[in-house]
């Protein structure tokens, strides 16, 4: 049973800007889904009407209350500036009944000890983002929402949100995180959700993601003496219509570009038996490269990709 | 209960973190009231005003003002909450709307209650009180200071940005306070101020605070009050399902 559901949902702003239209996903328990998409996607809006920050136009998001609450934190900040650190970590703490104590772990994960006492108006842009975050993980919740939680981070406190949420993740919470760092997204999540000018146009897994926007994988091969002079053109003749061949001047070494779903085992095969290979490597493009390659000119994709995904 | 009360806890810690910037809630009645007490009271040479001495009508009249300055500080903090996000952290909390309210209720009647006292002491040391008398008259002024704390709480609730908050106050604290008989008498004033003064909803609340000290029973100023009352629970009904959590200012 997905512990989230949005259904349906559409929003529009006074303004008249039409932020999301008819968006509808279901995540399950135990997942962590990226929400990408370009500035002005609409990735925050979905996200604060998912937190309740925000009410939809028209439909519905439906969190599996029975297993707890959502978690927040938002893209721009929103402290009480009044308040110490310590203070705003330790309200929500107390407004959701959660020890004390788990004020000081967080404090503690986030590296906010040393202002912990200090007034939010007194701390840096990035301590004012671990002090959001460490307000949505003070407490246990059924679904976390998190808006661009690494942005202002440095690498490292990055990379620990992000595993501490594969953390919550794998401890049966669903966590909602919207980033533009790729790679981490790629590291972290297990499906994503892409939006484009306010429309879904993908919920998929995220390598599955990866492999139907057109991902390849780069094979080079270095071979112990250069090819006799008859193997390029057998070769080239042999190769399947989606790879592409590049074959080095001196014929000591090729690379080959094919489909990533292809694998490794069929270059393989293909590579005449009388070669020695001396060193061979295979880079896969990522979801950054993907990314940037088929929606970086903010060309709409032609039509909406889904599959439910499952942990 | 609890719920509300461990709000307020924090909305006083805001108050004391943030003491030097309330430092004027402090000063600015005892002021007001030494002024009037011991200036104004001097000028009118023990006259007698709307049937009291002048001390005690100003002692209301400062109370009021307490009153005034609780509508539009409880006003601007629900604005920053729904700002700062603490109005939203509650409410995704499962803190429901009524004990938000109630937070916000105790925490500003807690501060309007202590200036309220400060005031009250400061008249018994200047040798002007009659201490049962004065202890009535504060105690209905902590009943209008529940009424102008959810006033400025349905308000709250309306502000989407620091510019409007700034401009509710400047455009209508002082003309409040000044239009309404708080330290002079309406007897004898221009028709358009006691026009003023009749829509004016704190003329009901001080004449409520004076009525111990006045002869007659305060029929007019409860049915006022009681008006002002209704209307500002039918606020914040609206304001229960028409705000977001959040305001949409950055910063």
């Amino acid at each position: 049973m997905p512990s989230l559901t949005v259904d349906h949902v559409t929003k529009r702003y006074r303004t008249g800007t039409e932020a999301l239209l008819d968006v509808s996903f279901a995540v399950e328990p135990g997942t962590v889904l990226a929400v990408v998409g370009h500035n002005g996607a609409g990735k925050s809006t979905l996200l604060n009407i998912v937190s309740g920050l925000i009410r939809p136009t028209s439909g519905t998001v439906t969190a599996d209350v029975g297993r707890g609450r959502v978690m927040w934190a938002p893209q721009r900040t929103m402290v009480d500036w009044s308040l110490t650190v310590r203070q705003n970590i330790e309200l929500v703490a107390r407004l959701t009944g959660t020890p004390v104590a788990a004020v000081d772990r967080v404090l503690g994960l986030l590296d906010l000890d040393k202002v912990r006492s200090r007034q939010a108006e007194y701390i840096s842009g990035g301590q004012l983002q671990r002090v959001q975050i460490a307000r949505a993980l003070v407490a246990d919740a059924a679904v976390y929402v998190l808006d661009e939680p690494t942005a202002g981070l440095d690498p490292a406190a990055g990379e620990l949100v992000m595993e501490h949420l594969r953390g919550r993740a794998a401890a049966g919470s669903t966590v909602l995180v919207s980033s533009h760092d790729l790679d981490a997204v790629e590291r972290t999540a297990s499906g994503l959700v892409l939006l484009d000018e306010g429309r879904l146009r993908a919920h998929l897994p995220v390598a599955e993601f990866v492999r139907r926007a057109g991902a390849t994988m780069k094979v080079s091969v270095v071979f112990a003496e250069p090819m006799p002079d008859t193997v390029p053109d057998r070769l080239a003749r042999t190769l399947p219509a989606e790879w592409t061949l590049t074959t080095a001047p001196d014929r000591a070494g090729l690379a080959v570009q094919v489909p990533l779903a292809t694998g490794l085992r069929p270059v393989l095969a293909w590579l005449p038996p009388e070669l020695r290979v001396q060193d061979l490597s295979a880079e896969k493009q990522s979801l950054r490269d993907v990314y940037l390659a088929r929606y970086a000119d903010r060309t709409p994709a032609p039509e909406t990709e889904t599959v439910t995904v499952q942990q | 209960m609890k719920t509300s009360l461990t709000l307020a806890r924090f909305h006083l810690l805001s108050v004391w973190n943030w003491r030097t910037s309330h430092l004027s809630r402090v000063i600015e009645a005892p002021a007001y009231f030494l002024f009037m007490v011991t200036g104004l009271d001097t000028l009118v040479a023990g006259t007698r005003v709307d049937g009291m001495a002048y001390d005690d009508f100003a002692y209301a009249g400062v109370l009021v003002v307490i009153a005034v300055r609780a509508l539009f500080w409880c006003m601007g903090d629900v604005a920053n909450d729904r700002k700062w996000g603490v109005y939203a952290v509650a409410r995704t909390t499962d803190v429901s709307f009524p004990q938000y309210v109630g937070s916000i209720l105790a925490a500003n009647t807690v501060v309007a209650t202590v200036q309220i006292a400060a005031i009250c002491a400061l008249k018994q040391l200047l040798g002007r009180g009659s201490p049962a008398q004065d202890l009535r008259m504060a105690g209905l002024a902590v009943l209008v200071c529940l009424l102008t704390v959810l006033t400025g709480c349905a308000l709250g609730f309306g502000i989407n940005s620091y510019s409007k908050r700034d401009l509710m106050t400047s455009l209508f604290s002082l003309p409040l306070v000044m239009t309404a008989p708080l330290f002079y008498s309406l007897d004898g004033l221009p028709l358009f101020m006691r026009v003023l003064a009749a829509v004016n909803p704190f003329t009901y609340c001080v004449l409520l605070v004076r009525s111990p000290a006045a002869d007659s029973f305060p029929a007019q100023a409860i049915t006022g009050c009681l008006a002002a009352a209704l209307l500002v629970l039918g606020g914040l009904h609206l304001a229960a399902g028409r705000h977001e959590l959040a305001s949409n200012e950055q910063g």
